[in-house]
C-alpha cells in the first residue's frame, strides 16, 4: 500500500510530455529557405563578380580600341597634311606631266650692266622699249620652292660669268 | 544471487570504461583539432601580420601591372587649323635577352622578322646576355603597320605571355614621333623637339610647358591569361594645342618667293615676314636656308628674324622723318636743300650717293638722300630722336613668343659720339631686328598704334576649347597725321624713288629700301664688300593689309641693293597675298601700267668709264678699289659697334656731271640707299 501510495504520487506518475521524434515541416522549410537565400546571394555574388570581370575585360578593351582609333586618327590627320603639302603636290604636279620652270628662269631681277648690253635687250625684247621694267617676277606657284644651293650657286656663277663677258 | 552481483559490477565497469575511453579519444581528436587549427592559426597570423607586405607585393606582382605611358605632345597648328607638328605613336622593340634560352636561333628568327642584321643582332645579344641586361632596343620608331607585321613574324603559339609579340624575351615600348608634315615649311618658327619631347628651338621650346606631354600611371588588374579586367587610371590633364598666327598659303608663298630673291642675288641668306599692322599677327616668318625639322643634322635653328641683329641703313630714315614730322618742324611738301652732297659732322663726312639739291621732304626720302636726313635729325635733337627710337621698340624685345629674341642695340645718350646722331639718322650705329623694323613700320601703316608682334593666336585643350586667346598689348606711338604724312612719303618711294621695283598690279604699295655695308665683329669695322639689302613696306598704301620685310644678307650678283634684291621679293609676296585674300584692287589698269613703265633710270653710256658697273660684275676686289678713291675720310675706322655709312663709292660720282638725262642709276652708283 505504501508501496503503492509511493508509486501513485503526482511526481511518479507525471511523465514529461513526449516530443514527437520527427521534426516539423516549418523547420525544414525555414532551412531550405535560409540555404536558397544564401545560395541565391553566393549565385549572385558570383554572376556579379563575373560579369564586372567581363565588364572589366570589355572596358580595357574598348580603353585600347580608343587609344587604337585616336593614333588612327592622328596619323590620317597627318597624312592629309603631308599630302596636300606643296612638295608632295609638287610630285603629283610632276606626275601628271606639268613642268617644273626652275628659278632662275622663272625671275631675273638683274640689270643691264652697261648702256650697250641694255641696247642689245631693247632691240631683242620690244618690251624694254617701252620702259617696262625687266624685273619681272613670275608666279611661284609651279617653280620649285627652295632651289638646290649648288645648282643655284652654278647658275648664278654661270651667269656671272656671262655678264663678265657681255661687259668685256 | 550472489554471483549475479559480480556480473553486474563488471559489466558497470564496462561501459564506464567505454565512456572514458570514447571520451578520451574524442578529446585526443579535439585537441589534434585544436592544433590543427592553431597551428593553421599561427602560420595565418604569420602569413597576414608578419609577411603581409612581402606577400602582398608578390600577389600584386603577379596580376598587377603599373604602366607609366607619357601622353602625346600638343600640336602645333596655323590659324586655319592645318596641321604644323603633330606626335604620334610609335613603337620600340626590345629584348630582354635573360628571357630567352637559345640566343642564336632568337637572333635569327628576329633578324628576319625585324628586318636586321642577325649576325649583328646576335653579336649584341650574346654581349647583353652576358652583361645580364634586360633591355636592348633593336628597332626604334616602328608604325603601326610594321609593329603588326613583326608581331604576325614572331608569333609563336606555344608561348603564353601577357603582351605581343608572341615570342619569348621580346617586347614592344610605347614612343612617340614628332612629325613636320611640311618639312621645311616655317621650320625656323615652329623649331623642334627632341626625342625626350623636350623643345629645343622655336615654338616647340618657347611653349614647351604648354605642349609637353604629362606621364600617365595605369594601374592594371590581369587575370590568370593576362587580359586586363580592371585599370585604374590616375587622370592628368592632356598637353593643349598651340594655334599661331601664322598663315600656312602666306608662309609658303613668302618662303618660295624669298628663296627664288636669294638665289637671282646669290645672297649667303634672306628673310622675309609677313605682318598685319591692326593687330600685330605675324603671318609668315621664312627664312633661307632652312631646314627639315626631322632631320636636322648640322643645319642652324637660328631664327634670324628676330635672333640676329644687322644695321638697317635707309629704312631708318622713317624714323628720323617720324620724329621731326611728330615735333612738326616740315611738312612733306616743305623743301629741304641737300646742297652739295656733302655734310660733315663731328669731323665725319657724309655723302649722298648722287646730288638731289632742292627737293621737297618726300622726294628726299625716295632718293634716300643721306645729307637731308642727318639734316633732318639734327633738326630734332638727339633727346627728342632717341625718344622716337625707343618709342618705336627699337633697344628692347618685342615680346614675341619665340625664344632668344634679341633687344638690338641701342646705345644710351651718354654714349653718343659727336657724329652718332647723324650715323643714326641714316641708320648706322644701332643694331636692330628685322621684327623691330616691321613693327615700326606697322605702327605707320596702322595710323600710328602700335600692335605688339605675336605670333601665337590662342592655345586650345585637347578637347578643342579655347584655353587663353593672345591679345596683345596696343599703344599710340605717333599722333595720326603723322602716320599719315610718313604713308605719304613713303609711297612716293615706291612711286618715284629707290623702290620702284615693290610697284604692283592693281594695288598701291609704299615702303622703303635699305641697303647697309655689314659690320665685322672681329675687325670691329663696316665690312664694305658686303652688304644688308632690305626693303619694308605695305599694301595697299591706303589701307594697308600687310607688312613686309624682305632682308638679303650679302648679295652678290648684280645689283645688290635694297631696291634690286629685295623690292621684287617684296612685290612677289604682296600681289600673291593681296591677291588671294581677294583684296579689291584700288589702282586701275592705267595707272598701273603708267607707273610700271616708269622703269629705274639706267646709267648712261657716257658715265660707264666713271661709275663702273654694279659692283657684282667686278668683284668685291673691283669695289674695294672703287671705294679707296672715297673720300679718306669717310674711310676712317669706326669707333662704335655698328657704325658708320659715311661715304661710299658714290662720291667718285661726285666729279661726274649729272643731268637731267642722264641721272645715273641709283641701284648701280649707291651701295646704301
Amino acid at each position: 500500500m505504501e508501496k503503492q501510495m509511493k508509486s501513485n504520487t503526482p511526481s511518479a506518475t507525471i511523465s514529461r510530455p513526449q516530443r514527437s521524434q520527427a521534426p516539423s515541416w516549418h523547420y525544414y522549410a525555414v532551412a531550405i529557405v535560409c540555404c536558397a537565400v544564401l545560395v541565391a546571394g553566393f549565385l549572385l555574388a558570383a554572376r556579379q563578380h563575373f560579369s564586372s570581370m567581363e565588364y572589366g575585360l570589355q572596358n580595357s578593351k574598348l580603353r585600347r580600341q580608343l587609344d587604337d582609333l585616336q593614333s588612327a586618327k592622328r596619323r590620317l590627320l597627318l597624312n592629309r597634311e603631308v599630302a596636300v603639302s606643296p612638295i608632295e603636290l609638287r610630285k603629283a604636279v610632276r606626275r601628271i606631266g606639268f613642268i617644273d620652270t626652275p628659278a632662275t628662269q622663272a625671275m631675273d631681277i638683274r640689270q643691264p650692266n652697261s648702256a650697250e648690253q641694255r641696247s642689245i635687250q631693247t632691240a631683242s625684247n620690244p618690251l624694254k622699249a617701252t620702259g617696262r621694267p625687266a624685273n619681272n617676277v613670275m608666279k611661284t606657284v609651279l617653280s620649285s620652292p627652295v632651289a638646290k644651293p649648288a645648282t643655284l650657286g652654278k647658275q648664278a656663277n654661270r651667269e656671272t660669268i656671262s655678264n663678265k663677258k657681255d661687259r668685256t | 544471487m550472489k554471483k549475479a552481483a559480480p556480473i553486474k559490477l563488471r559489466a558497470g565497469r564496462k561501459q564506464g570504461d567505454l565512456k572514458k575511453m570514447l571520451f578520451t579519444r574524442f578529446m585526443l581528436i579535439v585537441a589534434a583539432f585544436i592544433l590543427w587549427i592553431g597551428g593553421i592559426s599561427v602560420r595565418l597570423v604569420h602569413l597576414q601580420i608578419n609577411q603581409h607586405e612581402l606577400l602582398l607585393s608578390k600577389a600584386r606582382s603577379q596580376s598587377r601591372i603599373v604602366t607609366n605611358t607619357k601622353l602625346m605632345r600638343g600640336t602645333i597648328y596655323d590659324r586655319n587649323g592645318s596641321v604644323l607638328a603633330m606626335s604620334v605613336p610609335v613603337k620600340t622593340l626590345y629584348v630582354n635577352p635573360s628571357e630567352i634560352e637559345d640566343i642564336p636561333r632568337a637572333s635569327r628568327e628576329i633578324g628576319k622578322a625585324a628586318g636586321i642584321d642577325t649576325k649583328q643582332l646576335l653579336a649584341k645579344l650574346t654581349e647583353a646576355k652576358s652583361l645580364e641586361r634586360n633591355y636592348v632596343p633593336i628597332a626604334k620608331r616602328v608604325d603601326e603597320d610594321n609593329a603588326k607585321r613583326i608581331n604576325k613574324a614572331l608569333f609563336d603559339s606555344e608561348i603564353r605571355k601577357n603582351d605581343e609579340p608572341k615570342y619569348a624575351g621580346v617586347h614592344w615600348d610605347d614612343d612617340q614621333k614628332r612629325s613636320y608634315p611640311y618639312k621645311t615649311l616655317a621650320a625656323s618658327t615652329i623649331g623642334i623637339a627632341n626625342a625626350e619631347d623636350e623643345g629645343v628651338a622655336g615654338i616647340e621650346r618657347s611653349e614647351n610647358n604648354i605642349l609637353q606631354g604629362p606621364i600617365v600611371k595605369a594601374i592594371q588588374e590581369r587575370d590568370r591569361l593576362g587580359r586586363i579586367f580592371d585599370e585604374r587610371v590616375i587622370e592628368r590633364e592632356p598637353p593643349n594645342d598651340v594655334y599661331l598666327t601664322i598663315d600656312k598659303s602666306a608662309q609658303i608663298i613668302a618662303e618660295e618667293a624669298l628663296a627664288q630673291g636669294v638665289a637671282n642675288a646669290n645672297a649667303r641668306a634672306g628673310m622675309a615676314l609677313v605682318l598685319d599692322p591692326s593687330n600685330g599677327e605675324i603671318l609668315a616668318l621664312a627664312n633661307y636656308p632652312t631646314f627639315d625639322p626631322e632631320n636636322v643634322k648640322k643645319s642652324s635653328t637660328t631664327n634670324q628674324l628676330v635672333q640676329e641683329v644687322y644695321s638697317p641703313g635707309s629704312v631708318f630714315k622713317l624714323i628720323t622723318y617720324g620724329a621731326a614730322l611728330e615735333k612738326k618742324l616740315f611738312k612733306p611738301t616743305d623743301m629741304i636743300d641737300a646742297g652739295n652732297g656733302t655734310i660733315e659732322v663731328a669731323g665725319h663726312k657724309f655723302t649722298d650717293s648722287h646730288h638731289v639739291g632742292r627737293v621737297t621732304y618726300a622726294e628726299a626720302l625716295a632718293h634716300s638722300s643721306n645729307v637731308c636726313a642727318i639734316k633732318t635729325g639734327m633738326r630734332v635733337g638727339k633727346s627728342d630722336f632717341y625718344s622716337m627710337v625707343q618709342k618705336m621698340g627699337f633697344g628692347k624685345r618685342t615680346g614675341i613668343e619665340l625664344p632668344a629674341e634679341t633687344a638690338g642695340i641701342v646705345h644710351g645718350l651718354d654714349k653718343w659720339n659727336g657724329d652718332s646722331l647723324a650715323s643714326m639718322s641714316i641708320g648706322y650705329e644701332i643694331g636692330v631686328t628685322p621684327l623691330q623694323i616691321a613693327t615700326a613700320f606697322a605702327t605707320i601703316a596702322n595710323d600710328g598704334i602700335k600692335n605688339q608682334p605675336h605670333i601665337i593666336k590662342e592655345v586650345r585643350d585637347s578637347q578643342g576649347n579655347t584655353v587663353s586667346v593672345n591679345e596683345p598689348n596696343q599703344s599710340q606711338v605717333v599722333s595720326r597725321e603723322t602716320a599719315a604724312d610718313l604713308r605719304t612719303m613713303l609711297r612716293q618711294v615706291v612711286l618715284s624713288g629707290t623702290g620702284k621695283r615693290a610697284q604692283l598690279e592693281g594695288y598701291t604699295s609704299a615702303g622703303k629700301t635699305g641697303t647697309a655695308w655689314k659690320f665685322d665683329p672681329n675687325t670691329k669695322r663696316v665690312e664694305r664688300s658686303k652688304y644688308t639689302s632690305s626693303f619694308v613696306g605695305f599694301a595697299p598704301a591706303n589701307d594697308p593689309k600687310y607688312v613686309i620685310i624682305v632682308v638679303m644678307d650679302e648679295p652678290k650678283s648684280g645689283a645688290r641693293d635694297g631696291g634690286s634684291v629685295a623690292a621684287p621679293v617684296f612685290k612677289e609676296i604682296a600681289q600673291q597675298l593681296l591677291e588671294t585674300a581677294n583684296v579689291p584692287h584700288d589702282l586701275t589698269t592705267s595707272n598701273t601700267t603708267a607707273s610700271a613703265a616708269e622703269d629705274i633710270p639706267e646709267i648712261n653710256s657716257n658715265d660707264a668709264a666713271t661709275v663702273k658697273g654694279p659692283p657684282v660684275d667686278k668683284g668685291d676686289k673691283a669695289l674695294q678699289q672703287d671705294e679707296k678713291s672715297i673720300d679718306k675720310k669717310s674711310t676712317a675706322p669706326v669707333k662704335n659697334e655698328v657704325k658708320k655709312p659715311t661715304a661710299d663709292k658714290s662720291v667718285a660720282l661726285t666729279n661726274t656731271k649729272i643731268t637731267a638725262g642722264n641721272a645715273p642709276a641709283i641701284w648701280k652708283t649707291k651701295p646704301k640707299t
